[in-house]
């Protein structure tokens, strides 16, 4: 089984967040939610296409879900994870190595040749693309992190205007 | 590392399904009262609450469903809910991530009685339904209140006399027996509360292994406890439940239970509107103060949640205990005033809010959190099925129609009543013993007593033979004749006896066969019958 999912997700083309099931999702969500402060995480779900900012994103979001790869209990989440990741394995490692050098720099020396690496390396349709697949995954985690637990919640505050307009919805479907 | 050098600015993103929710109340230091009239939806509120506090992995607290009304409602935690519909609406619409309907790990207890069924709803590893007994040693005088009222000093002397009386392994028979022993049979003790107890089985030794085993049950907190008083007379309901909060409140207070639990006990008024001043069975009055005295302790760890239709029903017991006051519809406005005064004054509600209390739906309500302003809320429903319009029987429409499973506990009820009857056989033959043993004492007595009387006879009958010698010496002739004038001196006693004796003849020759100064069946005769 686990070999017929790795042969599977090796000859697939794309892994989008539908790749993943609500239980891996559950699973993945529950690691960003544990080791990522949720301050940090509204910065990672910032939508860009400045290529440093978006630089920035990406090796963060890279981090966080090579690390939830070896925290996931199936070999299947892992897998997947794996071939998700290994698309943008050459990126991640070039895009440090810039980010480092541009961090590093002194009085900012070479700094706009840093900037402009990166740019170029962004500018690639191709690498371009995996980085915002990653990116819009890791967004769909997040996204379901805000899922509610039932065992914490008794009901609906009627005294907010979101309260109100949710108990309307439910109760009209309802009646 | 980054973000210190790249100027972006701090998102932040605004959930508005997580703003229209609210979560569980605070940890409780008190209990939770809720008022309503009659159909907003306040015992279904008060299962949510309850299942919150239950779910809620901050919580985790113990539920213990004692009191379920005359409907029984307290049942419906064993089944998880059937409203599919509205589940899936309010999952889908909130992003719940588990599934609303749960099936919650139940047990049922029911109070030994004759009136017991033989097959009772369980479903493993789900439901179970225990039998359970009560070891009278561990019943207070205040407990017997709970069915008799006040007690006579007279009953609560015979109670603990006879409590003293009985050994660790003796059952409720024992019990029995030692009142009458204590020429307590005819006293209310007995025939209102040992007597009929015995008889439905529930009164039982220390060492019975079917009595209520509560620090294991409180300490099971992931299960759910409830108390079902269906098949017992509604005289000891009262008196069950009250020995339960009394014996946790007991395991409480010396450290045995360390859990957090929650008594829930709907229609709370019905014990509550026992003022002083009504005419309502005086045991209700007891109860009520037991259950005032419990609301207060609650700090100590047990909670108790009650619904009651209007806040004049618990008027001056509770006022400033509650964690919790949670207002339904109330119409009456003699009713929002009397709830909403305090909190008036303190400037926690509004007019606006207490005028909105008279046209509340179904599952709106106000909370009143002690200290905090009064909210608005809309309480989800209970994640188990709940008691609704033409439901009926628990047992026959719903149970049967859901699950249909059910347990044999015939033999159970067949052991505690075999038990019983050996004891009392037991008695019964103790008593004849004892009885022969008395007879035995009584004949010796009787016989020692006779011979004193025979002595004093044979004395009579020496000086009045004398006399008779003295007659005969002028007339022997006569002799006869005047024996019989002296022995009618005695004839007021000895023809009474006799005439007992020619009815009772046969028996006694059978009955003193020992007696041996029975030799003429006179004598005989006069040994028993005198008796």
């Amino acid at each position: 089984m686990v070999d017929n999912v790795y042969v599977e997700h090796n000859n697939m083309q794309t892994i989008t967040a539908r790749t993943f099931t609500a239980e891996e999702i559950r699973e993945i969500n529950y690691y960003v939610k544990v080791n990522v402060p949720s301050t940090m995480l509204n910065q990672l779900l910032a939508l860009t296409d400045s290529p440093k900012e978006k630089a920035v994103i990406f090796i963060a979001i890279y981090r966080i879900m090579n690390n939830a790869k070896n925290s996931v209990a199936t070999k299947h989440t892992y897998i997947k994870l794996k071939t998700l990741l290994k698309e943008t394995e050459n990126t991640y490692y070039k895009t440090l190595e810039l980010l480092q050098k541009l961090n590093g720099i002194v009085m900012g020396f070479q700094k706009r040749s840093h900037e402009y690496k990166i740019n170029t390396l962004y500018l690639d349709s191709e690498v371009n693309e995996k980085v915002n697949r990653l990116i819009d995954i890791f967004l769909v985690f997040a996204e379901k992190q805000e899922m509610l637990d039932i065992d914490k919640t008794t009901g609906i505050n009627l005294d907010t205007p979101e309260g109100k307009s949710v108990y309307k919805e439910i109760m009209g479907d309802l009646s | 590392m980054f973000f210190g050098h790249s100027g972006m600015k701090k998102v932040t993103k605004r959930d508005t399904i997580k703003d229209a929710v609210f979560g569980v109340p605070p940890p409780l230091s008190g209990g939770i009262f809720l008022y309503g009239r009659v159909g907003s939806g306040k015992t279904t509120a008060m299962m949510t609450l309850a299942q919150k506090y239950h779910d809620h992995p901050d919580r985790n607290y113990k539920i213990f469903d004692l009191w379920g009304g005359d409907r029984s409602e307290q049942l419906y935690w064993l089944l998880p809910s059937i409203d599919h519909t509205y589940w899936s609406k309010v999952k889908k619409k909130f992003r719940f991530t588990n599934d609303g309907p749960k099936q919650y790990k139940v047990n049922v207890i029911y109070p030994m009685s004759r009136g017991l069924p033989d097959k009772l709803p369980s479903n493993p590893p789900f439901v179970q339904s225990k039998i359970f007994t009560i070891p009278f040693a561990d019943i207070q005088v205040e407990d017997v209140q709970l069915v008799m009222g006040v007690l006579a000093n007279e009953n609560k002397y015979l109670w603990k006399e006879a409590l003293e009386l009985c050994k660790k392994k003796d059952d409720g028979v024992v019990l029995e027996y030692q009142l009458k022993k204590l020429g307590g049979g005819k006293k209310g003790i007995n025939k209102n509360f040992v007597a009929p107890l015995v008889r439905e089985h529930l009164l039982q030794s220390e060492i019975c292994s079917q009595n209520l085993d509560l620090i294991s049950e409180l300490k099971d907190k992931g299960t759910i406890t409830v108390l079902c008083l269906d098949y017992i007379d509604k005289e000891y309901h009262l008196f069950i439940m009250g020995y339960i909060l009394r014996k946790i409140s007991r395991l409480i207070n010396e450290g045995k239970i360390r859990s957090k639990m929650i008594g829930l006990i709907r229609e709370a008024g019905e014990f509550f509107r026992a003022t002083d001043q009504s005419t309502v069975d005086p045991k209700f009055k007891i109860f009520k103060t037991f259950l005032s005295e419990y609301i207060r302790l609650g700090r100590k760890g047990m909670h108790l949640f009650l619904d009651t239709q209007s806040p004049s029903e618990s008027r001056g017991i509770v006022d400033g205990q509650q964690d919790l006051t949670i207002f339904g519809k109330l119409p009456s406005e003699a009713d929002r005033l009397q709830a909403t005064q305090q909190l008036f004054k303190d400037n926690l509600i509004k007019k606006t809010q207490i005028s909105e209390m008279a046209t509340l739906n179904k599952g709106e309500y106000f909370i009143s959190e002690s200290g905090q302003h009064v909210v608005k809320r809309y309480f989800f429903l209970p994640r188990t099925m709940y008691w609704r319009e033409g439901y009926g029987n628990f047992y026959t429409n719903i149970w049967k129609n859901y699950c249909d499973k059910w347990e044999n506990i015939e033999h159970i009820k067949e052991s505690i009543i075999a038990a019983n009857l050996a004891t009392k056989q037991r008695l019964d033959e103790l008593d004849a013993l004892d009885a022969e043993i008395e007879q035995q004492e009584r004949r010796d007595k009787n016989k020692n007593t006779n011979n004193d009387d025979e002595d004093s006879e044979d004395k009579f009958e020496v000086i009045s033979d004398s006399e008779v010698s003295e007659d005969s010496e002028d007339n022997n002739e006569n002799t006869q004749d005047n024996t019989s004038k002296v022995r009618k001196r005695t004839l007021p006693r000895r023809n009474n006896v006799q005439a007992v004796n020619t009815n009772t003849h046969s028996n006694i020759s059978t009955n003193t066969p020992t007696n041996n100064k029975s030799n003429n069946s006179e004598q005989g005769g006069i040994d028993i019958d005198l008796w």
